[in-house]
């Protein structure tokens, strides 16, 4: 009788299967089927009841012709930009002072800017609903000085708050990667780069940012698919889609529709969602390929 | 800048770096002393908690540290089970199922829930715990972080412990778990702070008030309490939300920092 199996490996012919057999099967039920089930959703007119009848492209012909959708795209695609482009110079200013040599508290100081991370979503739209109340600390302070605003009423201001408390929230964590990831660069390439007679700005434009790009294209792309994804702060701040529908977004319209009981419509505003994201997404992913050359 | 040279004490951008970390943790310290002082003359005061408690908070934090704990563990042994499968084998198969799921990771969540919701109710789980996990029970970025960590992992350590007997599962559970426990712990609490922060998805799916999570139900308090003379109780609520999160992070802190390290290895976040 022959033995059934090598030295080196007693047969771990099944035990990957086995080990892979939860993972995919979770995934295939809960996230590849309910993906199929949306897109087939997303052609049917669907009653709260559950009854559903096939109306084709539809329920895209009416998104697309809804005012209220293209002001949520506007408000959702507004805060990307205005995020990315605030948070990324940020984040890279706070990350190269705290790699800063010679500095003091800086492990103090990463260690404040990572815990803003810890509070989710909603709990930020909490606090700062109380935070910039019309009676509340910020607002009151700004009165007192004769700065009479309230971003609760006011349209104007309801998507700057919201990126605010977004901004709190995320730049300690976006810092956190790109410092880890200077602090992995080659020092003598500083040295070399000094000796070349170059300056402090010449060192982070072809030392320093070269060096993280791998994290900055990852940021960009994460950022901007969280954040058209944008739903609890807001919802959470104005306890709605704030003044005016000002602070309404894309997966709030989405929502709205989904607990007015149209699923098959909701579906659809998911599946417009992914080729929005997919359109963002795809030239920052390019990018992001192309700088790692 | 990342620059050895310079011996001079950087006062400007040492101010710099600590108005900055300031400003990051002044909305926590308004939050604290807000919590704790009564609002009608601002004195020191439990009230605020005293009268939060009174609310079935409590009930909505067992809630939640029963989902977000069940959650984690379930994820972290699924994805780690299915990340050292991707890493350490090989096997027919495996490229197609690494590359099903590296598309995967790439549908945001919102996408599935109209399709989930139907499902999930047609298996009669609307209203229950198990429909709110479900979902959430793997998670394809983990399986992509644990395969990548494994990957690091010697294969003559594992097929010594093959060479003395030891089944694939337990290499699995007793040599390459431990070895890679900052991963492990830097995903722990990636999970545990979407769990216990979820919003959406519970929301769709809980219905009755007693089974609520601690988010859902504070947003339910904001609502009913949003007049003046509440902030109090509302920031009391919060710091009791934030809680968990910070007592996990300051036991995982160390090994989060390594984890984060490991993730942010140039190849494995651009992966994501």
């Amino acid at each position: 009788m022959r033995q059934p199996s090598s030295r080196t490996s007693p047969a771990p012919g099944l035990a990957p299967y086995a080990f892979l057999l939860p993972a995919v099967l979770l995934w295939l039920i809960f996230q590849a089927y309910p993906l199929v089930c949306s897109l087939y959703l997303s052609l049917h007119h669907t009653a709260p009841g559950g009854a559903r009848t096939f109306v084709g492209l539809q329920n895209f012909g009416f998104l697309l012709n809804d005012p209220r959708f293209w002001l949520a795209v506007a408000h959702t695609l507004g805060f990307t930009i205005a995020y990315l482009v605030v948070q990324i110079p940020c984040a890279l200013a706070l990350a190269v002072l705290l790699n800063h040599p010679n500095v003091r508290w800086a492990s103090a100081s990463r260690f404040a800017f990572l815990s803003t991370y810890l509070v989710g979503p909603v709990f930020v739209g909490l606090l700062f609903a109380q935070l910039f109340r019309r009676d509340g600390f910020v607002i009151g302070t700004l009165a007192s000085m004769g700065v009479d605003i309230d971003p609760f009423n006011s349209p104007v201001l309801a998507l700057p708050l919201t990126l605010l408390a977004a901004l709190w929230l995320s730049t300690g964590l976006a810092t956190t990667y790109l410092s880890a990831s200077m602090r992995r660069i080659d020092p003598q390439l500083y040295d070399s780069a000094t000796v070349d007679g170059a300056g402090g700005w010449r060192r982070f434009w072809h030392v320093t940012l070269p060096g993280v790009r791998p994290v900055l294209a990852f940021l960009l792309l994460a950022g901007a698919v969280v954040s058209l994804q944008l739903f609890e702060l807001p919802y959470v701040l104005f306890q709605g889609a704030g003044p005016r529908s000002s602070a309404l977004t894309i997966v709030m319209y989405l929502f709205i529709a989904f607990f007015a009981g149209d699923v098959g419509y909701a579906s659809a505003v998911a599946w417009t969602l992914v080729a929005l994201i997919v359109v963002v997404g795809l030239p920052l992913w390019k990018m992001a390929r192309g700088w790692r050359v | 800048m990342t620059h050895p040279h310079r011996q001079v004490r950087p006062i400007f951008q040492e101010l710099l770096l600590i108005l900055c970390a300031l400003l990051a943790i002044a909305p926590f310290a308004y939050l604290l002393v807000g919590s704790v002082r009564d609002e009608s003359d601002l004195s020191f005061s439990w009230d605020n908690y005293r009268r939060i408690l009174r609310t079935p908070l409590a009930s909505w934090m067992m809630n939640s540290l029963l989902l977000a704990s069940t959650q984690t563990v379930l994820v972290i042994l699924t994805s780690s089970l299915a990340g050292f499968a991707l890493a350490k084998y090989q096997f027919k198969g495996r490229v197609v199922i690494a590359g099903a799921l590296a598309i995967a990771v790439l549908v945001p969540s919102q996408v599935l829930f109209p399709g989930m919701y139907a499902e999930v109710r047609r298996l009669g789980l609307i209203d229950s715990y198990l429909g709110v996990i479900a979902p959430s029970l793997v998670s394809v970025f983990g399986i992509f972080l644990f395969k990548a960590s494994f990957e690091t992992l010697n294969d003559d350590v594992l097929s010594a412990a093959r060479l003395d007997g030891a089944s694939e599962i337990t290499i699995w559970w007793c040599i390459a778990l431990p070895a890679i426990r900052p991963t492990i712990h830097a995903f722990m609490l990636m999970s545990f702070l979407s769990a216990w922060n979820a919003f959406l998805w519970p929301q769709i799916v809980l219905q009755s008030d007693s089974r609520l999570t601690l988010p859902l139900g504070l947003v339910n308090l904001q609502g009913i309490s949003d007049g003046p003379g509440e902030t109090g109780r509302l920031l009391a609520a919060t710091v009791i939300g934030i809680l968990p999160c910070a007592v996990l992070f300051i036991l995982l802190e160390r090994d989060t920092a390594a984890g984060l390290m490991i993730e942010d290895g140039s190849e494995a976040p651009a992966r994501m």
